[in-house]
């Protein structure tokens, strides 16, 4: 939080510094005492005046350093200067509080920048107080970044380039210290419709609002005007790819200068600019349409000054360096980063050290204005670089600026919460954000977690509770799998990689962003799910979704391990021959090593559900909820492979029990659902009694119902089925034909059934869970085959037994 | 001062009765004494006599044979050499030289008597060397003191048929001894089929004194015959190596006659090799230099049709040009790489492991015809219109002293070629190419041969642990990261410290290849 400035000596004003001081510790006579405490008592005005000072030092770099911001032009250097590059700086002091803004007419601002910046700026200034801010012109020098792979689109780290950039930045500082004068302060909003365009979507979210700040002297001079709006400064046309140019901001900085005076410094702050772009105003194209909207921009921006009135307002500076969320791409992101606001009287400013989309730019304003502040501007590019942040409702497109989001789909929160701490007006804390802990009870035989809360909380309890084996199946599945013909292609260059070059850390990343689509089926509160998880476990939200998603990215030929095992026996009984009217059997055969688990969630957004499943699944394979709906899913080993961007069918027969109130309604969201393979069964009740079907999936589902009789999940018909799936469904039918009326007791031992050989028994080496439903009673026969594979042993759980 | 000291004399038990002359001595005694004084040292002299040269003790089909001119001087300069330093510690070859300075727990002296001179190691087993056959000559002393090993506990007498070996069962060995010569084997039947050798299977009397006759002061020959060796006889007939060692620096020469099929599976590049006084290639942590007889485009092609693939170096040049000025900066491209001579270096000059990516730096030379070379700058096509500056075309530089390619990645790969030194000059890297313009003229190299490869392994390692480096910077490397690599390269470093320079020089004339290996050696 910014404080008091430090009591040392400050060189360019040593009057006012030490004689304030001084006097505060004099001895003094009586009546001296008298008159400073009348004054105190009678005098509202602040112990300091507001004073301000502005500078601009030019920063462009030799022609031929590498230029940043375009990956294409594989770190080439520039050959030639548009127009200038500068570092922009506003000091302010209230008496109480300094601060720098500088804006830097780069790409972005990276930590070897600010670090140099911090260590030539003036002495005595405190290093929190100094904000950097970066335009994002495409078409400024690189050659600032040590690291990789940022060198790959900045350039070659020259320390040259990085030593005078920053000795400019330094000496804007000094020079706006020098400058400082009595001054006033003041800021608005004003509109625009015509400058900026979503670059994603036709009509997609914008941010209309310009932010002004003026900052005058005690004439009424302006000492420097601030402009704020969201848009890529990435117009320079292609022709011109390879020269230095400010931008649409550079037109801005002249324009503004010809409306206010020569002397005036105009800023330029880039807002929530992650998908957004400049539009073409007047049909404009190339350069003219550049300069058309820095010039319109001016002139926008000076028509808000004419609104605002300056006077001496409080400064508040706060600042913090955050952990920031877990990311799979650790190996090239920082573990922390550098947050600032800066409050001016009512404005809140908030700085983010990257490119948010304007989504979160418009909810970090709601959320400001709700919480008391007459504005909010939101800066981008600020301190440090962290590539995109977008809203979680863009987490499934692979859109680019997806691709560059390396922190999961709530780094908007994360920023929010972060901000908030900051802010001295406090936002309200979200209900219910402490989860409770998860309960665990170990049946006879099963393990059951009883999650409640919203979706996140279940998931943050989950993930916390089954941490442990979380990162055993990342370590086995993901990480391991991180090999050509696995997660990787079987081709050059990576089946050249030596033995000692291990991919995943730089490659997982990437692959990463490549099962994010997979979730563009699943509803909001599951995406939370699964994001609660992740923070439950301490894992990336990538990392975690990656376990789910691994088995399906595998090649073909490589994901037998996941898939030439069974998957699975499943059945129902419906009508008089079942007790209630419906019982479903299933056993669910897998291969892999896992931890079972009887999940049991309730939450705001969700009916109250049961689950057998594992540690990470985030879907539902085997589950029922507090309406009856039982849904099981199958897959065969003949399947065709379920492309990579396929939302997986667990995920939306989660969605369904959590919504889904009765048969009919989970009926009818399964036939929305499009999938390449797949085998699910669905029970449940409506008006006129239970029901069952089979949904068969190869695009839109084929569907087999009943209301009476022996439904299983394969029959004949069923394509792609493997010769010991038919002898197991073979095996089911003769032993449901000699049963007669069933009770679940009766089913669980006909899942329980050993006869035959391997996979061809019905109770086989590789089931990993079986579970008979009650739907009537809600209440389920479950067991878990211990590592033995030893006889099955089930045991009643009844759904919303443990509330 | 001095007094008469009186002396008295006390006679023994059995005097007393006056002095008495000591009795004479048996006749028979004094001549015993005699004859051993005089017959000890002649059985001595005529049982040690050097009457077997080792040469009829070596049966000269072994298929290959090592010849130490001094093995116990030899060992000294081996053991006391700091190419062992120059072997990281972790290797077992340090353990050899540990041996070579063991104490064996016998005198110094005894051992310089035992093995004196020449020692001969040869057999037929080139995998296992179980049958390997030690000859060496012992001293007179060494030989006399041998007669007395048969009272020793350690060594067995075998009396194979009348050959009389020794066994030394914790050694495993055999030993026999022919006048001053002395045999040992681990293999008893090498041992006696080396005895009994018929004089015309023999390596034969003063064959090996020729050899060391006409040797070079080395540390170490040996040659290998390997029509019988399995793994060698597809391409060598046969082969010779010297060694020498010395406190700064060690040699091996190896010489090998190329068997006839290797001849014509290399004669495309190797016909007309012949060794050439090569040119000097641009200084750096490893360069090559060649001269194989031919222009450098065709010994590139035969090169890689060896490896069982294709090289164009023209088409490979031309393939870095853009599209739009292919037309006109290719064909001058094709022109230069067709005017190249048959000499030719190439060099690495080291890392930017700050480049955008990790960036290697090469620089080679090439002998060109001489018409190329004064109008290559000059008469470069210009820069087509409407083509990009940044476009990866060739074109003169403003100051005229050089064409420039950019390609990617600003001045790290960016070549520039120069005519230098009466030579054609490439760079890969700008910054580098202007600045060996800028050198002065490096002298002209002694070496003959037609390839010669150096390198200075510290610089190599430095450039190889910076690599890494930045490779576990992004968590690349398995197990390792940026605070254990230094570690694990340390010893590497501490070994390469050792050997200054190391260069290979390898020449070929009518199907004999010598390959010269020349290690700088630093304390």
């Amino acid at each position: 939080m910014g404080g008091p400035k430090p009591c040392v000596p400050v060189p360019w004003i040593p009057a006012c510094a030490e004689m304030t001081w001084r006097l505060a510790s004099r001895p003094a006579s009586a009546g001296m005492t008298c008159f400073v405490l009348l004054s105190l008592m009678f005098c509202s005005l602040p112990a300091y005046a507001f004073e301000a000072g502005a500078a601009k030092v030019e920063i462009t770099a030799p022609v031929g350093t590498p230029m940043n911001g375009y990956g294409n032009r594989n770190a080439r250097g520039s050959i030639g200067v548009h127009d200038p590059l500068w570092a922009r700086c506003l000091y302010l002091d209230d008496g109480q509080t300094d601060v720098f803004i500088i804006n830097c007419d780069l790409v972005f601002i990276n930590p070897e920048l600010r670090a140099r910046v911090l260590e030539l700026a003036p002495d005595g200034v405190v290093r929190d107080h100094i904000i950097l801010t970066a335009t994002h012109t495409h078409y400024a020098q690189g050659a600032m970044n040590k690291k990789e792979p940022l060198r790959f689109v900045a350039g070659g780290f020259n320390p040259d380039v990085l030593e005078k950039t920053a000795a400019g930045i330094a000496r804007a500082m000094d020079e706006a210290l020098k400058n400082k004068q009595r001054a006033a302060i003041g800021y608005g909003t004003i509109e625009q419709k015509n400058l900026t365009a979503n670059r994603r979507f036709d009509g997609g979210p914008t941010d209309t609002q310009i932010g002004v700040i003026l900052v005058e002297n005690a004439d009424g001079t302006p000492i420097s005007v601030v402009a704020n709006m969201a848009a890529h400064p990435t117009s320079v046309p292609d022709e011109d790819l390879y020269l230095m140019s400010a931008d649409y901001p550079g037109f801005y900085y002249q324009e503004m200068e010809a409306l206010t005076s020569a002397n005036c410094v105009p800023l330029f702050l880039n807002g929530a600019e992650g998908n957004q772009t400049i539009q073409s105003p007047e049909g404009t194209s190339g350069w003219a349409r550049t300069e058309k909207v820095g010039r319109m921009l001016a002139q926008r921006v000076k028509e808000a000054l004419d609104k605002i009135e300056c006077k001496e307002e409080a400064l508040t500076v706060g600042y913090a360096e955050p952990l920031l969320p877990p990311t799979l791409a650790s190996a090239f992101q920082p573990p922390r980063t550098v947050l600032h606001t800066l409050e001016i009287g009512g404005l809140l400013m908030t700085f983010f050290p990257g490119e948010p989309c304007v989504e979160i730019g418009l909810e970090m304003r709601r959320r400001a204005l709700e919480t008391g502040y007459a504005a909010n501007f939101t800066v981008g590019l600020s301190n440090d670089y962290l590539n995109y942040f977008v809203p979680p409702e863009l987490y499934d497109d692979l859109i680019y600026e997806n691709a560059m989001n390396f922190f999961g789909p709530n780094i908007s929160s994360f920023f929010f919460d972060e901000f908030g701490k900051l802010m001295t007006k406090k936002p309200m804390p979200p209900e219910g954000d402490e989860p409770e802990p998860v309960q665990i009870d170990d049946l006879p035989n099963a393990r059951k977690l009883t999650l409640n809360g919203d979706a996140y909380q279940r998931g943050f309890q989950r993930g916390k509770a089954m941490a442990e084996d979380l990162a055993a199946r990342f370590k086995e599945r993901v990480v391991e799998n991180a090999v050509p013909g696995k997660l990787l292609p079987d081709a050059a260059p990576y089946t050249l990689l030596p033995s000692f070059i291990d991919p995943a850390p730089f490659l997982l990343p990437i692959i990463s962003i490549s099962a994010r689509p997979r979730l563009a089926g699943a509803a909001p509160w599951q995406l939370q799910l699964v994001a609660g998880m992740a923070d439950g476990a301490g894992m990336a939200f990538d990392a975690l979704w990656m376990i789910q998603s691994a088995p399906a990215m595998v090649g073909y030929e490589d994901k037998a391990q996941f898939t030439d095992v069974p998957l699975c026996t499943m059945f129902a009984m419906v009508g008089e021959r079942a007790s209630g009217g419906l019982l479903i059997g299933r056993n669910l055969d897998w291969a892999l090593p896992e931890r079972p688990l009887l999940i049991e969630e309730s939450g705001p957004d969700t009916a109250r559900t049961i689950q057998a499943g594992f540690t990470w699944n985030t879907g539902v394979f085997t589950g029922m909820n507090e309406h009856g709906v039982v849904v099981a899913l199958q897959r065969l080993p003949d399947a065709p492979p379920q492309p990579l961007r396929e939302t997986p069918l667990e995920m939306h027969l989660g969605r369904v029990l959590a919504e889904a109130k009765d048969y009919s309604a989970a009926l009818a969201m399964l036939s929305e659902v499009r999938a390449t393979s797949g085998i699910v069964l669905l029970g449940g009740f409506t008006e006129k009694g239970p029901h069952a079907a089979v949904l068969r999936y190869a695009g839109a589902p084929k569907i087999d119902s009943t209301q009476n009789g022996y439904l299983p999940a394969v029959n004949g018909d069923t394509p792609n089925t493997d010769a010991d799936t038919i002898a197991r469904y073979t095996r089911i039918a003769e032993l449901s034909t000699e049963a007669g009326h069933l009770m679940p007791g009766d089913v669980a031992a006909m899942l329980a059934n050993t006869e035959g050989e391997g996979n061809a028994r019905v109770y086989n080496e590789e089931t990993a869970h079986s579970v008979v439903f009650d739907p009537a009673k809600r209440s389920l026969l479950v067991a878990f085959p211990g590592e033995d594979h030893g006889p099955l042993k089930h045991g009643v759980v009844k759904l919303g037994a443990g509330q | 001062m001095s007094e008469e000291v009186l002396r008295f004399y006390q006679r023994g038990a059995r005097g007393g009765k006056g002095l008495r002359l000591r009795p004479k001595r048996p006749p028979i005694i004094r001549y015993t004494l005699l004859a051993l004084l005089i017959g000890i040292p002649t059985y001595a002299w005529w049982t040690t006599r050097d009457t077997w040269p080792m040469g009829r003790l070596i049966p000269k089909d072994q298929h290959y044979a090592l010849l130490f001119p001094d093995l116990i001087e030899g060992r000294k300069v081996i053991a006391r050499s700091p190419l062992w330093e120059a072997v990281p510690e972790q290797f077992e070859a340090r353990k050899f030289q540990e041996m070579l300075q063991q104490d064996f727990g016998l005198p110094e002296w005894l051992i310089n008597n035992v093995a004196v001179g020449a020692v001969h190691i040869s057999g037929k087993d080139t995998r296992t060397f179980s049958d390997a056959l030690l000859v060496t000559r012992m001293t007179r002393l060494g030989a006399l003191l041998q007669r007395f090993s048969g009272y020793s506990d350690a060594l067995q007498e075998d009396y194979a048929g009348g050959l009389e070996l020794r066994h030394v069962p914790e050694a495993g060995l055999w030993l026999a001894v022919r006048g001053r010569v002395m045999l040992a084997s681990r293999d008893r039947q090498a041992l006696i089929d080396a005895l009994v050798l018929p004089e015309g299977e023999a390596l034969g009397e003063g064959a090996l004194e020729e050899t060391l006759e006409s040797a070079e002061q080395e540390t170490l020959q040996a040659r290998l015959h390997t029509d019988e060796v399995e793994w060698a006889a597809p391409h060598i007939s046969a082969a010779g190596i010297q060694c020498w060692l010395s406190d700064d620096a060690a040699r091996v020469v190896l010489t090998c006659r190329l068997s006839d099929a290797a001849r014509e599976r290399l004669a495309p590049l190797l016909a007309k090799a012949k060794p050439v006084a090569l040119q000097p290639a641009i200084p750096g942590p490893l360069s090559i230099a060649a001269d194989l007889g031919m222009p450098a485009a065709e010994a590139w092609q035969q090169v890689a049709a060896l490896a069982g693939g294709s090289f164009d170096a023209a088409a490979t040049l031309e393939g870095l040009v853009s599209e739009q000025a292919r037309a006109t900066a290719g064909p001058a491209l094709r022109a230069a790489v067709e005017a190249l001579g048959s000499q030719w270096s190439i060099t690495y000059r080291g890392l930017n492991e700050m480049a955008f990516a990790p960036m290697p730096y090469f620089a080679a030379q090439f002998n060109a015809n001489p018409a190329l070379l004064r109008d290559f700058v000059r008469g470069f096509p210009p820069l087509p219109q409407g083509v990009g500056a940044w476009e990866s075309v060739p074109r003169p530089s403003e100051d005229g002293r050089y064409v420039e390619l950019p390609l990617i990645g600003g001045d790290d790969l960016h070549p520039v070629l120069a005519p230098l030194n009466g030579r054609l000059m490439v760079a890969t890297a700008k910054q580098d190419g202007i600045a060996l313009l800028d050198a002065p003229a490096p002298a002209e190299s002694n070496v003959t041969g037609n390839i010669c490869v150096t390198l200075q392994p510290a610089a190599l390692l430095q450039d190889g642990l910076d690599l890494a480096l930045q490779l576990a910077e992004l968590r690349l490397v398995r197990g390792q990261n940026t605070e254990t690599l230094p570690q694990t390269f340390a010893p590497w470093q501490q070994a390469a410290a050792k050997v200054s320079t190391a260069s290979l020089i390898a020449s070929h004339e009518d199907g004999t290849v010598v390959l010269d290996l020349r290690l700088g050696l630093a304390r």
